[in-house]
């Protein structure tokens, strides 16, 4: 498989106060398209800093991120706005989603910023994804009318509904029960080799680096291995 | 912008409480200005139609010498040619009536009381063109000429203890300094909203005053009335410009314009608008502070929620705007709202007013306001409130707003 993002002896030094904290210390990745890998690791091991620097949200002290082989280094606020609008989604642990849009209208958002399609496309696109996450008839609730299952099922209907290339998923296991989690692994694996889009997971859940294809254990800012199933 | 905007109204009254108390802040604000500037150009407007309507009419013209001595009301200084006067004044095309009018002074007496009186020798007819006094009459303005009448002060009548059809006894000097005394008949008693009229004016029409006080045609003073005219300033100009050109073709006479009357009036009135001028200034400083606490604790309650806009592809710019966006709707409807409150405020000072007879029992403020004191509209004043409005709003939400849009993306979503 052609790879899609490829991280050259990326570093991550944070400044506290007098002191420097080194978050990733010379980190080398390889991600092909389409993968489903779990980057695990102790807590404060680097793994969120990691999903960061590829989520365009945070930049690398040194080092460079490739994607399709262009080189992210030197963008400017809104060209990575723009980059992340474009290629990349996110599920966060808590969900995040926007308490005062329905359901169907924080499934819609990311292609509402984007502004390619039109309105009617739009909804029907994200009525697509709803249902694909099995949420079909909720799509005028509020978040604080769900469950936590559903509302991460939200959150992976709003990640997957611009089809990105890559989905970058903060612990999006970490506050579910082991049933729901169950799901929503099975929910994302589907969607991965039904869509091909890579999955990168920062996870302490051995459940999702049981169903993972790849695992990439951090460990004090580096690679400290790279399983292949 | 659609979606900024959904995302900025649901906001907005997702704290409801917090936005209601701004809003209700502003509108109070915003609201009492409107009642007060209101209540202040119906003040002018007041004082301006009673100098006009009651006492002074528009332009009052005699000749120099009689206004010098003006208080005593001297009977030797008269008009020269009041009909010449007369024609050349309506020849102007502002001018609506003219009247002539001779003042003397005199007592009145019941046969057992005598007081002091400010009489006032009148064409019943053109005079009541150009003063309103016969809205305030009981009785009548005059009659047939059949017999002596006189019509005086409500007040003057009350101290006489007079009623309509009684006979009174009016003294006064004579235009050759002879004292003269005559049985009037009460025909009318005005109860006007002017106290120096309700307590000591008298009126007699020409005809009987000719043999009174021996005038053979003797007029001092020419009372003019002109067009009314929407715009203060605009009405001043009118009279001012009137007595200039009498001034500048008669140089032997004066001519007063009501500004020239009111003028310590106008001053009152300018400095009432500079001390509303700065009410708005501190309400809408207060408005603003608001605003910006509402934004900023807006800011600080949706940190994670501008992470994640932020991590889906909002720009910083766009951030800025949606905060923005909710400081413009918070303005808007507080302005809003404060337009309506001025609106309900302005209804009952225009249609009920206040009775300023009532609240000050007949005691003179010094200043040319009598009767019920009312409202005026202004209702370009409520676009202007709300253009004011929505700007203080935008102006206090910018730097909240800037906050939100200068947060680290990474930052905001670790927050909690």
């Amino acid at each position: 498989m052609a790879s899609i993002l490829r991280l050259q002896s990326v570093t991550k030094i944070y400044k506290k106060g007098e002191n420097e904290v080194k978050a990733l210390a010379g980190v080398d990745i390889d991600i092909d398209e389409g993968e489903f890998l779990a980057v695990v690791g102790p807590s404060g091991s680097g793994k969120t800093t990691l999903l960061n620097i590829v989520g365009c949200l945070d930049s690398p002290t040194s080092g460079s991120v490739l994607y399709n082989g262009q080189v992210l280094g030197g963008m400017k606020e809104n060209e990575l706005s723009d980059y992340r609008k474009k290629h990349i989604s996110f599920i966060f642990q808590s969900y995040n989603l926007i308490p005062v849009l329905t359901v169907r209208e924080n499934v819609e958002l990311p292609l509402v910023i984007e502004r390619k399609l039109g309105k009617d496309e739009i909804r029907a696109r994200a009525d697509e994804v709803i249902a694909s996450v099995g949420l079909e008839g909720l799509g005028d609730r509020y978040p604080r009318e769900l469950s936590g299952g559903q509302e991460q099922r939200v959150a992976i209907a709003r990640a997957l509904v611009k089809e990105p290339y890559i989905v970058l998923a903060d612990e999006p296991t970490a506050n579910l029960d082991s049933h729901t989690a169950e799901e929503i692994v099975d929910i994302m694996r589907e969607i991965n080799k039904a869509k091909g889009a890579t999955f990168i997971f920062s996870t302490h859940d051995a459940l999702v680096q049981r169903h993972a294809r790849r695992v990439i254990t951090i460990r004090d800012g580096l690679v400290h291995s790279d399983e292949r199933k | 912008m659609g979606t900024l905007f959904k995302i900025a109204w649901r906001n907005v009254w997702r704290h409801g409480k917090r936005t209601a108390l701004t809003i209700v802040t502003m509108a109070f604000g915003l609201g009492l200005y409107i009642g007060m500037d209101s209540l202040l150009k119906g003040m002018d407007r007041g004082g301006l139609d009673n100098i006009v309507n009651l006492s002074d009419s528009s332009v009052r013209v005699t000749t120099a010498k009689y206004e010098e001595e003006r208080r005593s009301f001297p009977l030797e200084y008269g008009l020269a040619d009041p009909a010449g006067l007369e024609a050349y004044i309506k020849k102007d095309p502002r001018v609506e009536a003219v009247s002539l009018r001779t003042r003397f002074v005199g007592s009145m007496s019941n046969g057992t009381d005598s007081i002091p009186v400010m009489a006032v020798a009148v064409d019943p007819a053109l005079d009541a063109e150009v003063f309103t006094l016969t809205d305030f009459v009981e009785g009548s303005w005059f009659g047939d000429g059949g017999e002596r009448d006189v019509v005086l002060g409500y007040g003057l009548a009350e101290d006489l203890g007079l009623r309509l059809g009684d006979w009174v006894t009016l003294s006064a000097r004579t235009r050759y300094e002879a004292q003269n005394a005559d049985d009037f008949r009460v025909i009318g008693l005005i109860d006007s909203t002017e106290p120096g009229i309700n307590n000591s004016g008298v009126y007699v029409e020409f005809a009987d005053a000719e043999e009174f006080i021996e005038l053979e045609g003797l007029r001092t003073e020419v009372v003019v009335k002109m067009a009314r005219r929407v715009n203060l300033k605009d009405a001043m100009a009118d009279s001012d410009a009137l007595a200039a050109a009498i001034e500048r073709d008669y140089p032997e006479l004066s001519a007063v314009s009501f500004g020239e009357v009111g003028r310590s009036f106008l001053e009152l009135a300018k400095a009432k608008s500079k001390s509303i001028g700065m009410i708005i200034v501190v309400m809408m400083l207060i408005a603003g502070i608001g605003i910006a606490n509402t934004i900023l604790m807006s800011v600080y309650s949706r940190v994670r929620e501008i992470g994640v806009l932020r991590a889906f592809g909002f720009t910083p710019k766009e951030i800025s705007r949606l905060f923005l966006i909710e400081g413009g709707i918070i303005g808007f409807v507080g302005s809003l709202a404060g337009v309506v409150m001025g609106l309900a405020l302005d209804l009952y000072m225009i249609y009920v007013g206040f009775d300023l007879d009532a609240m000050l029992k007949g005691a003179d403020m010094g200043i040319p306001i009598w009767g019920t004191l009312r409202g005026e509209w202004n209702p370009s004043q409520f676009a202007v409130i709300v253009v004011v409005g929505v700007a203080v709003a935008l102006i206090s939400s910018r730097s909240p707003a800037r906050r939100a849009s200068r947060m680290e993306v990474t930052n905001a979503l670790r927050f909690v």
